[in-house]
């Protein structure tokens, strides 16, 4: 069979379609009043809602740090909450930035991959708030309660520090693209923030990795 | 671009895009609603559209990334399907609608021919498309984004894969 023969059978499909196909009334309704969703209007409204959120956390964490100053436990946990909120946040910024150049009417390569990572950056989101654990278990520890507490204090304190810092490394290092796809339990992580789609994405990202190599 | 005139164009290419739509989505619901995707970002784009562009390659470029992107939206797309499995024959069923069990060895072919478009990759997918629409290989780069032979080693690859399948299917 040779190659032209599959486009002779799309010929034909096409001239059975040109029989029976006809556009619905509605689809037509539907354009004027513009009822369709476009593909990147909840990754939009996703980032918005992150630039602002993230900036009144980010006041308020500043404004505790601020206050806690001079109590140095409390205000590196504090920092280190400001310190991850900026960068979640100038990350929602550059991807708004990004989300307005996509244009349909560019190639699909180009296309697709930039509409890929504007639905995988929720990952970077999930990562950056687990990195944050740890300073759960510090930002309240004023000078006073070290003093007071004393050598009992730092035998609980310390080991729960490290044991929260090194469970956030772990989930930092394995909430990873890879790991959606390949562990059960990074998947039901993100579950929430909408796993299965974030699945498709980064499988297609792959598959245009693999599309684009001149082979 | 005025509404009316638009709407002319769509009409004029509304083939493509259902073949598109039929290629990418399997049932009938998401089809429409592909088709509906499809028509308003080709709206949507059409006041910034180059007249200097190819309309085709244009249109082809909008209806491809919406299909693409639209799979990651419904709940049973973008999943692959095997080449054995019952797929919904998407030309409004010339055949079915004759009341006639007849088979059309025709028909069976192009049911084949797009069991084995279900069965490929988002991108392969678009690949195989162009070309069965016969847009020049240069045209099928431009659209996708890929050298020309890039697109032509490829297709040769999915075109013996498919020779494959036919083969197969006739052999049993």
């Amino acid at each position: 069979m040779s190659a032209d023969e599959f486009q002779e059978i799309w010929k034909e499909y096409d001239r059975r379609l040109e029989r029976s196909l006809s556009l619905s009334r509605r689809l037509f309704t539907d354009l004027q009043q513009q009822k369709v969703g476009a593909e990147l209007r909840p990754v939009l409204r996703y980032r918005v809602v992150t630039i602002v959120v993230g900036i009144v956390w980010l006041l308020l964490m500043a404004f505790c740090l601020y206050v806690v100053r001079r109590q140095p436990v409390m205000a590196i946990s504090f920092g280190a909450f400001c310190v991850c909120t900026i960068i979640g946040v100038a990350g929602a910024i550059r991807d708004v930035s990004v989300i307005r150049t996509v244009e349909f009417s560019d190639n699909v390569v180009e296309t697709q991959r930039k509409l890929v990572k504007m639905q995988s950056t929720m990952l970077r989101d999930i990562r950056l708030a687990w990195l944050q654990l740890p300073f759960w278990a510090s930002f309240f520890v004023s000078n006073g309660m070290i003093r007071a507490g004393g050598p009992a204090f730092f035998f609980v304190e310390v080991p729960v520090f490290l044991c929260l810092a090194g469970l956030a490394i772990f989930l930092y290092v394995n909430i990873t693209a890879e790991n959606v796809r390949k562990k059960m339990w990074v998947a039901a992580m993100v579950r929430g923030a909408g796993s299965r789609r974030l699945a498709r994405a980064l499988a297609l990202l792959k598959e245009l990795e693999e599309f684009e190599k001149e082979s | 671009m005025e509404k009316a005139a638009f709407l002319e164009l769509i009409q004029e290419h509304r083939g493509i895009l259902y073949k598109i739509s039929a290629s990418y989505c399997r049932n009938a619901g998401d089809r429409e609603d592909l088709m509906q995707e499809m028509i308003y970002q080709l709206w949507r784009s059409a006041e910034r559209f180059d007249t200097n562009f190819k309309f085709s390659t244009w249109m082809y470029r909008i209806a491809l990334n919406v299909a693409i992107s639209f799979y990651r939206k419904t709940s049973a797309g973008g999943l692959r399907v095997a080449l054995d499995a019952d797929v919904e024959v998407a030309d409004g069923g010339a055949a079915a609608g004759s009341g006639s069990f007849a088979v059309d060895p025709l028909e069976e072919r192009i049911e084949l021919l797009q069991r084995f478009i279900a069965s490929l990759g988002e991108m392969d997918k678009a690949l195989m498309i162009l070309y069965l629409e016969e847009r020049p290989y240069r045209e099928i780069g431009e659209i996708l984004g890929l050298s020309e032979s890039n697109v032509a080693t490829k297709l040769s690859r999915i075109k013996g894969r498919l020779k494959q399948q036919f083969l197969t299917a006739g052999g049993r």
